[in-house]
C-alpha cells in the first residue's frame, strides 16, 4: 500500500511518512496479526501470532494413481470412506484436502467430469458427518470448473498447484466464488516441471518473486488479498537442494517484500527428496523423514502442514508447536 | 420506484436519456443505484435546470445519459458547449448541468474497513461488494485484514480491520453519504461511540485534500495513532 506517503501537506498536520508514524507507535500488548478465513466453522489463521497452533491438512487422494497411496481411497464404499475421514479428524486434521487428479509427473490427465465424480461424493459424505462440523474442506485441483462445482457442493478452499496458470479461468472463478485459495509455486506442468528446476538468482528470491506475481494476478482477477494462502511448492520444479533450502530458509521467504502478511502451507509428506535422503524407497514408509521435514517447516513458520500420516504428524506438529510457537 | 418518461420523446432519443425524475439528491442516488442494477453502466447523470415540458418551463429534472455520442462524442467531466441546436428545449448550456460521469472516476480515496460483530470477514466483504455495486466506487487494491483487540472501549470482540484504495467520481461528502448508506443498509446501529459495530467504513484520505465540516474531517483525525489503520496502510 502506501508506507512512504504521508498526510497532505498542511500547516496543522504532522509531517512524516505513514511508516515513520507506525514505527513510532507504542507496542500493543496484544500483537496485531493478519487474518485469513478458512471456513465459517473454523477459526481463521492468524499468521503473525507467535503462539498460533499449526493446522494439519490431511491428504485424501481419491485417485487410483497418486504417488504414495494411489488406489487406497479410490472407489471405496461410503462407510469405509466415512471411517477414514473420521480417523483423520480424530488424529487432529482440521482441513481435509480432496484430490481427484494426481499431480505426480506422468499421471494421466482425467477429464473434469471424472475428477468431479471422484470428489463430489466425498464432499457430500464429509458434510453428512457430525464429527466434521468444524472441519474445512479443500479441493486440490487446477481446473476451474472442478473448483466451482466443489465449492458449490460445500468445499471451502481451492488448493491450486499451478496458482491459476494451468486454467486461465481459475483466478476469476475463485474471485467470483469468494472462497479462500491456496496458490502454490510451480513452473510448467507436472509433466514438464522437472526441466524448470533452475534458480540462478537463488531459490528464495525467485520463488518469492514468482509467487508475488501470482498474488498480483489473483488480486487483478478480483480475489481479495485476505483470501490468499501461499505454498512454496516443495517438490514441484525444484531439485533436492532447492527443497532443502526452502525448508531451511522458510522464514526468509515469509519475509519476502510483498508476501509478509500471508499464511503459508507447506507440503513435504513422503516426497522423493525425503526418500532419497533417508534411503527409504517405499513412499508410504517415509514417515520419519517427513516428521523431520514437518518440524523444520513449523520452525520456519508454516501455518498449515499438508500430510498423509495424520496421526503421526499430528503429534509431530504438537511437539514442534510446543517448542517453537511461544 | 415508478419511472416516468419525459416528453418530448425526441429529446430522450437524441440523448438516449433513459429516465427523468424530479431532481432531489436522494432521488438521484436511488436512481443511480436502480438503473445500474437494472441496466448496466451509464455514462452520466444530467440535470436539466429549466426543462420545457408541454410548452411550459418545468421544475428541474434529472436523467441518465447512456452515451455521449449524440453530444459530439466526448467523455470528460463537463458537457460540450455549445449544445447541439437540434434539441428544441435545450437552448442554452446553462440548462444542462452535468453531475456525474461514471467513467471518470478521477479521485482516489483510502477507506478504512472495520468490523467486530458477527461474521466479521463476511461483513467486510459485503461492504466491498456494496461499494463496487454502486458503480460510483471502484476498489483498486486492498490491504490484508488484520485482527486486533479493541482500542478504546475494551469490553468487546476483537476487531478485524483493513484499508482499501478506491477510484471514485464522488466528492468527499457524497462519498461519505454513500458509505453511510452502505453501513445503514447493512444494519449498522450506533449505540456506543467506538463501541461494537458490524461494519465501519471511514474515509482516511481523499486525493491530497484536506476537508473539514461538522460531518467529515479529512484526513481522518485519529489515523496516525491507530496501528490497525497504519499497519494495513503500510503493507
Amino acid at each position: 500500500m502506501i508506507p512512504e506517503r504521508s498526510l497532505p501537506a498542511h500547516v496543522s498536520l504532522p509531517a512524516g511518512s505513514f511508516q515513520y508514524h507506525l514505527s513510532n507507535l507504542p507496542p500493543l500488548e496484544d500483537a496485531i496479526s493478519p487474518l485469513t478465513p478458512l471456513a465459517h466453522s473454523l477459526p481463521p489463521i492468524t499468521a503473525h501470532h507467535s503462539r498460533r497452533q499449526t493446522r494439519v491438512m490431511s491428504i485424501l487422494n481419491l485417485t487410483p494413481d497418486s504417488f504414495s497411496d494411489g488406489g487406497k481411497n479410490w472407489k471405496v464404499d461410503e462407510s469405509t470412506m466415512s471411517d477414514t475421514i473420521r480417523s483423520h479428524i480424530t488424529a487432529g486434521a482440521t482441513i481435509l484436502d480432496l484430490g481427484g487428479q494426481s499431480t505426480r509427473p506422468g499421471a494421466p490427465q482425467v477429464s473434469s467430469s471424472e475428477e468431479l465424480s471422484r470428489v463430489l461424493p466425498v464432499i457430500k459424505t464429509i458434510k453428512s458427518l457430525p464429527e466434521a462440523k468444524h472441519i474445512a474442506i479443500s479441493v486440490d485441483t487446477y481446473r476451474a470448473d472442478v473448483a466451482e462445482q466443489a465449492i458449490k457442493a460445500g468445499a471451502d478452499i481451492v488448493n491450486d498447484v499451478s496458482a491459476g496458470l494451468m486454467d486461465s479461468n481459475m483466478l476469476s472463478t475463485v474471485a467470483r466464488l469468494g472462497c479462500t485459495v491456496c496458490l502454490m509455486h510451480m513452473r510448467g506442468t507436472p509433466e514438464t516441471m522437472n526441466k524448470h528446476a533452475s534458480y540462478p538468482d537463488g531459490v528464495i528470491p525467485t520463488v518469492g518473486r514468482e509467487l508475488l506475481e501470482r498474488v498480483r494476478e489473483a488480486e487483478a482477477a478480483g480475489i481479495r488479498r485476505w483470501r490468499i494462502i501461499l505454498d512454496p511448492g516443495i517438490g514441484f520444479a525444484k531439485t533436492q537442494e532447492h527443497n532443502l533450502e526452502l525448508l531451511r530458509r522458510l522464514n526468509d521467504l515469509r519475509k519476502y517484500p510483498g508476501l509478509q502478511s500471508f499464511p503459508w502451507l507447506v507440503g513435504t509428506s513422503r516426497k522423493a527428496f525425503v526418500g532419497s535422503i533417508t534411503g527409504v524407497k517405499e513412499a508410504k514408509d517415509r514417515t520419519w523423514g517427513t516428521a523431520a521435514a514437518v518440524t523444520a517447516a513449523i520452525q520456519g513458520g508454516a501455518d498449515i502442514i499438508r500430510v498423509h500420516d495424520v496421526q503421526e504428524m499430528g503429534q509431530v506438529a504438537k511437539m514442534a508447536d510446543a517448542v517453537w510457537r511461544v | 420506484m415508478h419511472f416516468r418518461t419525459w416528453q418530448p420523446a425526441a429529446i430522450a432519443r437524441k440523448l438516449r436519456v433513459l429516465t427523468m425524475q424530479p431532481c432531489m439528491s436522494s432521488t438521484c442516488a436511488s436512481l443511480r443505484r436502480q438503473c445500474l442494477q437494472a441496466r448496466g453502466r451509464y455514462v452520466g447523470l444530467v440535470r436539466f435546470d429549466r426543462p420545457h415540458i408541454n410548452g411550459q418551463t418545468a421544475s428541474p429534472r434529472a436523467g441518465f445519459v447512456r452515451g455521449w455520442k449524440n453530444l459530439a462524442g466526448f467523455a470528460s467531466t463537463r458537457p460540450p458547449s455549445p449544445l447541439p441546436t437540434k434539441h428544441p428545449t435545450l437552448r442554452t448550456s446553462s440548462q444542462v448541468r452535468y453531475i456525474h460521469s461514471f467513467e471518470n472516476m478521477g479521485h482516489r480515496a483510502f477507506i478504512a474497513l472495520g468490523s467486530n460483530l458477527g461474521d466479521r470477514v463476511a461483513m467486510i466483504e459485503q461492504a466491498c461488494k456494496a461499494m463496487e455495486a454502486s458503480g460510483l466506487i471502484r476498489i483498486l487494491r486492498t490491504s490484508s485484514l488484520w485482527e486486533t483487540t479493541a482500542m478504546y472501549v475494551l469490553d468487546q470482540e476483537k476487531f478485524v480491520n483493513g484499508v482499501c484504495e478506491v477510484a471514485t467520481s464522488l466528492s468527499p461528502l457524497e462519498l461519505l453519504d454513500e458509505l453511510q448508506s452502505i453501513e445503514k443498509r447493512m444494519g449498522r446501529v450506533k449505540v456506543i461511540d467506538k463501541g461494537p459495530r458490524n461494519i465501519d467504513l471511514d474515509i482516511l484520505l481523499y486525493d491530497e485534500q484536506t476537508f473539514s465540516n461538522d460531518r467529515l474531517l479529512i484526513p481522518h483525525k485519529l489515523m496516525l495513532e491507530r496501528e490497525f489503520v497504519l499497519r494495513p496502510l503500510c503493507e
